[in-house]
């Protein structure tokens, strides 16, 4: 099911105020995330971020995925407010330096992971304040050249179903619905490495977060080179 | 410290790279075009949600021989194929484009 096709079966519910209207845009969050090809490799990012993050420190994995949350929301409520010029965030003149912009910040995070292993803990705590904003800004960034387009998408019809709900409140429950799944990813790393209390692995843990990102830095290069 | 230059040493070498690649890229003659002659043709596609979307659609159809360009306009969700007729015709384009699992509409001139 495409996005389009969510929105012709259950959009007519958008012309109305009601509370299922909001509930129908998170969905189509949810649904956007599911038919975008970037959420697999990202998803796997952030699980292996927060993952790491929480075998050194209670917490802090949480605190990693609920930053990523934040920016992807953050990213669609300021852009849902200037919807007349989304479209300059949708060229492929964009499209290269986005997805080159998400290749060398996972490349930065993929060393950062890497050099993790070889750290003390009380080195780590420096690297894990940072930890925070690069999360929240790596989910404004993803967020920019990921989730623009079915926000575009969305209102367009909200407008076309002749819907006086305002964008504000859209892009929010859009937002949500986008960014659950990696919140839901990020939090379930965490309470697995909580649970299993696997310190003694933080190291092959620092090791796979790495190559997960170095996998996403190598994704977004190849999507870099197909837009040249 | 030490590790924080290496890193930023690095990211500043990746983006020298690409840079050099870029100008490379664009500094490239392009070959003479064949006899056969070019048409445009406009199709819609449904299903493209991301910058990664357009760059997957894009990579596919400049590999299908008689391609010449590919423009994806992702906010008004079409794309404009310059193609030499003969080589390849519309319904591959769009045999191409559903195979991804995105939905392509019929193709205007």
């Amino acid at each position: 099911m495409t996005l389009e096709e969510f929105l012709r079966r259950f959009g007519s519910v958008l012309a109305g105020h009601s509370f299922w209207g909001l509930g129908i845009v998170l969905m189509a969050g949810i649904v956007a995330s599911a038919v975008c090809p970037c959420t697999l490799p990202v998803g796997l990012g952030i699980a292996g971020v927060a993952g790491a993050s929480e075998s050194k420190s209670r917490r802090t994995g949480f605190i990693i995925a609920i930053a990523f949350f934040v920016g992807i929301v953050a990213n669609l409520v300021i852009v849902g407010g200037m919807a007349g010029r989304l479209g300059a965030l949708l060229t492929e003149a964009f499209g290269r330096y986005w997805s080159l912009a998400m290749a060398v910040m996972s490349l930065g995070a993929a060393v950062v992971a890497f050099r993790g292993t070889r750290l003390k803990a009380d080195q780590l705590g420096a690297l894990r304040r940072p930890g925070f904003a690069g999360a929240f800004l790596y989910g404004f960034v993803f967020s920019l050249g990921t989730s623009v387009a079915p926000l575009l998408v969305l209102l367009t019809f909200a407008a076309a179903q002749r819907s006086s709900a305002n964008g504000f409140a859209l892009a929010l429950a859009f937002g949500f619905g986008r960014g659950l799944p990696f919140l839901l990813v990020g939090l379930f790393a965490g309470v697995v490495m909580r649970l299993a209390r696997v310190a003694s692995w933080r190291r092959a843990i620092e090791l796979v977060s790495g190559c997960a990102l170095l996998f996403v830095s190598i994704y977004y290069a190849r999507v870099f080179a197909a837009l040249l | 410290m030490r590790w924080f230059v290496l890193t930023a040493i690095l990211l500043v070498a990746v983006a020298l790279g690409v840079g050099f690649f870029v100008h490379a890229r664009q500094g490239q003659v392009q070959p003479p075009t064949s006899q056969l002659q070019t048409r445009v043709v406009t199709i819609p596609v449904e299903g493209m949600v991301c910058l990664a979307c357009t760059a997957r659609v894009k990579s596919t159809l400049k590999t299908i021989n008689g391609v010449a360009e590919v423009e994806v306009n992702l906010a008004g969700r079409d794309l404009r194929v310059e193609y030499l007729e003969g080589k390849v015709s519309p319904d591959q384009l769009v045999s191409a484009i559903n195979r991804l699992g995105y939905r392509a509409g019929p193709p205007k001139a």
